[in-house]
């Protein structure tokens, strides 16, 4: 259980200003410690295959939850270095214990999202995300655009997971329980079954899962719900940015993977109810992912490119999610799980690398502006060439990662009948869209001449270390690909769910009969 | 919560929702197990965890809302148009 | 519905108990205003302004802590009523979450943020935007001497 360290981690994070006030060093060590401690226990539980349940059977930990978890958590590890390298001097010593413990507490909300099969664990593990997430994105208090930002996180996020609530509580009024495998075949049988004889609406079952799918799109930044999205990026400083452009997708993903595999399981062969979640599942991503690269096209900012870029491939991941629904046996579905994980890998090491180049710049020449890199190429070759790789393989160049990322993608889909080639139009001709902001800054960078003349920026050999290291992921993902597609393959494995009935036959109403005495012994 | 301007009535509106569905957690708990003796908690343990995780959400949105103020000198949604695009 | 019938005759009937006192004084009483009587009274103190006033922001970190230990005892309560005995167990299981919420305490008064913000520098505290200000000079030593050394430079 990866969480309890990071519990741990927290309560460590917020203590040690008890015995050196304004240290740095006590509070990143101690958080880095509990960080790795919880990276040991995920790879420790990683071995075993077969699945089980925790804390009273609202948790599911399977491979694919500690594949996601080890993804969070290695992301945190990854998002500190960051932070340590490029931006530390721009946080007041004071702050950094409250930095630490936020970004700990995200990174629990994330893991715990990524195992939670329970509407209450679902809702916990999703407001845990979030709030910390809230505060990190206006961690900068005198800085308007990130107080901005904040504002509009806080109130679109608090609106969205309000209304998953009330969603939550029509699916609980309508099946009577709150375990998702429960939930799963009860709706099946509701939709073909008459409502005279369970006593209970389909239609507001419906709306019910309808709405609970609308809060997971929120924190997907799905498109009709993705308004927060670059104006909290922008705001946001670079590491925050950095950790929620991954984390937090990365995260939602993997509830949306887990909502729409448990309701699969449970649903007969071309239910109609859940062929219909699946082609909704399908134009949301299509329709994020266009919409994103649309929007992109005319950005300046940096941050702001690199957040309609990360709707866009979040538009991506959701169009392979929907091919869980939509695919005709579960050898697909394994195939587009496995093609989901491996892209958040990649993804994780490119949208690292081009945001890392980002703030090393920022923290030199103090700029966001994309048409400030101009002559890059002669005043740091190294970071105009590593942030041309970035770019090339968020777009997708042969020999990169993120162009088998988008192959496997593609090979999921052509399995998937005519839908999935429908998916294939629109992924294809969203990457060409996409070239056209991906390669704007490198345009800046090499073609256009610097006519300030503006100072040399020399990265810090650590940042360096750090820039080669992704881009060397990058590399090796790219042309070793099927070695790191069979590794994510054997962990895109979640827990068939009568297994978990099995595993906790004392779940009745999705929590356990402990015996309460709800009802007062007047003794 | 919708139509509000004032930062701190959308974040009232959030809690009238969030109230709605805790009062139909209760409710349809009521209704599924009938008060079963023992059995059938889970509607009641939802209604809980809204009650502290709304609080834990008032907390964190009054603080950003206050620090707003402090940038912008109004808690007025209207007045977060800083960025665009 | 016989639970609802008798609901709504206690409503009814407390209410139309409360409005037929109120009918009968205003029926009964003789009205004779003057200007001391119709002035508003608080406390024998004349009153100044509206009140209608925006709330010291301060208030604020009083409200975040009554909010945090009422929600406490939420979730405290149904805890004290399982282990009503208290056994071992039920004490271990119910540390942690108290331990974790005197951590955060601990720590949200060790770093001064539960300090009464005094109003400070040339700032009276009833200005628009009083804490920033005040808090500012608490919180961030250097910001103050950032401002101090504008003041400077305006000189």
């Amino acid at each position: 259980m990866p969480e309890i360290w990071l519990v741990l981690g927290m309560c460590a994070v917020i203590l040690v200003p008890f015995l050196k006030r304004t240290s740095v060093a006590l509070p990143t060590g101690a958080a880095l410690a509990a960080l790795f401690f919880a990276l040991a226990a995920t790879t420790y539980t990683l071995v075993g295959d077969s699945g089980g349940t925790a804390v009273l059977g609202t948790l599911t930990i399977d491979p694919f939850s500690q594949f996601v978890k080890l993804i969070v958590i290695l992301f945190a590890i990854l998002v500190i270095a960051q932070w340590i390298i490029t931006t530390r001097g721009q946080t007041a010593a004071g702050d950094t214990p409250d930095f630490l413990c936020l970004l700990l507490g995200a990174a629990l909300g994330m893991s715990l999202m990524s195992s939670a099969s329970n509407l209450l664990m679902i809702f916990v593990a999703m407001e845990s995300a979030s709030y910390p997430s809230y505060a990190l994105a206006g961690f900068r208090k005198r800085h308007r655009i990130g107080t901005e930002g904040s504002l509009k996180y806080v109130v679109f996020g608090s609106a969205a997971s309000a209304i998953m609530v009330y969603g939550m509580s029509l699916v609980y009024g309508m099946t009577g329980t709150l375990n998702l495998s429960d939930i799963a075949s009860q709706i099946a049988g509701l939709s073909h079954t008459s409502s005279a004889v369970t006593g209970t609406t389909p239609a507001l079952a419906a709306i019910g899962l309808l709405l609970i799918f609308a809060g997971v799109a929120f924190k997907l930044s799905a498109v009709p719900m993705h308004f927060w999205c670059p104006d909290v990026f922008q705001g946001a400083p670079f590491e925050v940015t950095t950790f929620l452009s991954v984390a937090s997708k990365g995260a939602a993903v993997a509830l949306l993977v887990r909502l729409l595999f448990t309701l699969g399981a449970a649903s007969p062969v071309n239910s109609g109810l859940f062929t219909g979640v699946g082609v909704g599942v399908a134009i949301l991503g299509a329709a994020t992912a266009t919409w994103g690269n649309l929007v992109a096209l005319h950005q300046t900012n940096i941050k702001r490119l690199l957040a309609y870029s990360s709707i866009s491939h979040a538009g991506y991941m959701i169009m392979a999610c929907s091919l869980i629904a939509l695919a005709p046996n579960t050898a697909t579905a394994h195939t587009a799980i496995t093609a989901v994980l491996f892209y958040l890998v990649v993804y994780m090491f490119m949208n690292l690398g081009a945001f890392t180049v980002g703030a090393a710049i920022a923290a030199q020449q103090n700029t966001e502006d994309i048409r400030e890199y101009a002559g890059m190429s002669k005043r740091s070759p190294i970071l105009a060439a590593l942030m041309t790789v970035f770019l090339l393989s968020l777009f997708g160049m042969p020999g990169l990662g993120g162009f088998m990322g988008k192959v496997f993608l593609m090979q999921a889909m052509s399995d998937a009948g005519p839908a999935g080639f429908v998916l294939i139009a629109v992924l294809l001709i969203n990457t060409l869209l996409s070239l056209a902001y991906y390669v704007k800054p490198a345009y800046y960078m090499y073609f256009t001449a610097d006519k300030e003349s503006r100072p040399t920026i020399f990265p810090s050999p650590a940042a360096l270390l750090m820039l080669f290291v992704c881009a060397a992921a990058l590399f090796w993902t790219g042309l070793l690909a099927n070695k790191a597609n069979s590794f994510a393959g054997a962990h895109a494995v979640l827990m068939q769910p009568a297994n978990a009935a099995a595993a906790a036959p004392t779940l009745i109403n999705g929590l356990p009969t402990v015996a309460v005495p709800i009802v007062d012994r007047h003794d | 919560m919708l139509t509000k301007r004032n930062a701190i009535g959308i974040l009232i509106g959030v809690e009238l929702v969030l109230n709605a569905a805790a009062v139909n957690f209760v409710a349809f708990n009521h209704y599924v197990w009938g008060g079963a003796d023992g059995h059938g908690i889970g509607g009641l343990v939802f209604a809980m965890f809204i009650i502290v995780l709304a609080a834990a959400e008032a907390a964190i949105a009054l603080a950003i809302i206050l620090n707003f103020y402090n940038n912008f000198s109004s808690v007025d949604v209207e007045r977060a148009d800083q960025m665009k695009g | 519905m016989d639970s609802l019938v008798s609901i709504a005759i206690f409503v009814g009937f407390g209410m139309g108990f409360v409005l037929l006192n109120l009918l009968v004084g205003k029926l009964v009483r003789p009205s004779i205003p003057n200007s001391e009587k119709s002035a508003i009274y608080e406390c024998g103190e004349p009153t100044i302004g509206s009140s209608w006033v925006q709330f010291d922001l301060r208030f604020y970190i009083v409200a975040l802590f009554y909010l945090v230990f009422d929600v406490e005892v939420a979730l405290i309560y149904p805890w004290a009523v399982v282990f009503r005995d208290f056994p071992l167990p039920a004490v271990v299981l119910g540390a942690p979450f108290i331990g974790i919420l005197v951590i955060g305490y601990a720590y949200e008064w060790y770093t001064g943020s539960l300090d009464w913000v005094r109003s400070s520098i040339n700032t009276s505290v009833k200005g628009t935007a009083g804490i920033d200000m005040a808090s500012l000079a608490r919180r961030d030593p250097g910001a103050l001497e950032e401002e101090a050394s504008i003041v400077r430079a305006g000189h």
